[in-house]
């Protein structure tokens, strides 16, 4: 039994990693919260810099870019 | 049967059905709703013409698929078919069986879903193709009755400059009516509701919302003591002379702010400045594109051996979408343009097994050993990739 529950678990993860392989991480800019913000907002550090950096450029209208160093990577930001 | 008239079924399956389907599938996403707008007789009258736009199409598709290969479309479904039944039909009679060949029926049920296939795919692509190139921003008549989805994005319409930066999100400032006062909510907008018939905003829905609470110096204890302790639920937003103004987290996911309270929305539009590598990435997928575009028409559009019937292009057509895709995933990973890698080994797998099919193109072997060969690579892939990924996992 255990076999067979591996032997799927495997299966599962070389399907995903098929779709994986043939899924782009290009985003159209379509939806609302893209997995890319998601994936920010989620980390309570990253979402603090992120929020932190749109309060400067609200308050800050004369500057038009703000950097902001997230966990993983850095960004500049701006406000549409 | 008598009240039954097969010519209303015929004429519904042939100028109705496809106009509808490209209908359906054009306002899709955030515009599912306009589908059921409008006046019966507008609506029916765009059905009428998008099934003439299709039906026109979809003929020019079956001249060239009859020119360009040796499938044979008009072979069963000839002109005097089509005119012995539809005039059969408008006489309320159903076809006798002697009245067209065997093989008529059967391929006119296929060249009606082959119709509504085409109704279903210019619909979608119709939607995706405004969606990816922002056209309605410029052209008005393109524009979808949703405005709602031009505020919240900030795209031209709006007032706002077009940039060509990358959104990120939106966040909103909600001014909402409670008793005899007002309370501000912000968070990042997560979704919103119109109401189907007059696109007016049924509700707004905040993801990490909280409330912004104004706090005299003297009493605002509890809440600095909140803060010491790292609760999570206050925040301090400003310190003015007699008050502090507070964020208060609001417990819970997303908060649903209804249209009946709402006295404004402030908006701010957040995007990320487009960097030499989000540059890349864009010029490495449109150039990969327009090599796919080429690839995939190729076999419809030459007269080779190995690529005279459709099965045959559609297989060749999916082998080099498959391996494509993945070839300009792996790029990517190499230029370190990709977020979550995949490796070589995975790659190189993946190509292998959506490559084994060729064996069967090429007229190597047959198609039972071609799809046995594809289901022992596959077994494989999961013993090789499925331990592989049980070390990572261990390991870490």
């Amino acid at each position: 039994m255990e076999t067979i529950s591996v032997f799927l678990t495997n299966v599962k993860n070389t399907l995903h990693t098929l779709a994986s392989g043939l899924t782009s991480e290009f985003s159209n800019g379509n939806s609302l919260i893209s997995n890319e913000v998601m994936n920010i907002i989620e980390n309570p550090k990253d979402k603090k810099e992120l929020d932190k950096a749109v309060d400067y450029l609200l308050n800050n209208k004369s500057i038009k870019q703000k950097e902001v160093i997230l966990s993983n990577k850095t960004i500049i930001i701006s406000l549409g | 049967m008598e009240n039954l008239a097969l010519n209303t079924i015929f004429y519904i399956l042939i100028f109705i059905f496809p106009g509808l389907l490209f209908r359906k599938f054009y306002f899709s996403g955030d515009f599912t709703k306009q589908f059921q707008q409008g006046n019966l007789m507008e609506r029916l009258l765009w059905t009428l013409f998008f099934s003439t736009l299709i039906i026109t199409l979809s003929v020019l598709f079956f001249i060239f698929i009859e020119t360009y290969t040796l499938a044979k479309t008009q072979e069963y479904v000839s002109y005097q078919n089509v005119k012995k039944l539809f005039e059969t039909l408008s006489a309320n009679k159903l076809p006798e069986k002697t009245d067209v060949d065997k093989y008529f029926y059967k391929n006119y049920v296929y060249l009606i879903l082959i119709l509504y296939c085409i109704s279903i795919f210019t619909g979608f692509v119709s939607y995706k193709l405004i969606r990816l190139t922002n056209i309605d921003s410029y052209i008005p008549a393109l524009r979808y009755k949703n405005y709602w989805h031009y505020l919240i994005r900030s795209k031209k319409i709006n007032g706002q400059k077009n940039s060509n930066n990358k959104y990120l999100y939106t966040n909103a400032d909600v001014l909402i009516e409670c008793k005899d006062k007002t309370e501000l909510y912000s968070g990042y907008v997560q979704n919103y509701f119109i109401d189907p018939l007059t696109n007016k905003l049924n509700c707004i829905i905040l993801k990490d919302a909280y409330k912004f609470i104004s706090v005299s110096n003297t009493i605002n204890k509890d809440i600095e003591t909140s803060i010491e302790n790292k609760e999570n639920i206050y925040e301090r937003h400003k310190i003015y002379s007699d008050k502090v103004v507070y964020k208060k987290y609001i417990p819970g996911d997303i908060l649903t702010l209804f249209d009946d309270r709402i006295i404004n929305i402030n908006l701010t539009y957040v995007e990320q400045v487009t960097n030499l590598k989000e540059k890349k990435r864009v010029f490495i997928n449109s150039f990969f594109y327009v090599i796919l575009t080429i690839i995939l028409f190729t076999p419809w559009l030459i007269q080779y051996d190995l690529t005279t019937t459709i099965k045959r292009k559609i297989i060749i057509s999916l082998i080099c979408y498959f391996t494509l895709i993945s070839i300009r995933n792996y790029l990517l990973e190499l230029l370190i343009l990709k977020d979550k890698p995949l490796g070589f080994k995975n790659f190189a797998f993946g190509v292998i097994l959506f490559n084994i099919p060729l064996l069967w193109f090429f007229k190597i072997i047959n198609i039972w050993w071609t799809l046995l060969l594809v289901f022992l690579f596959f077994l494989f892939m999961v013993f090789v990739i499925g331990d592989w990924q049980k070390q990572v996992k261990k390991n870490k």
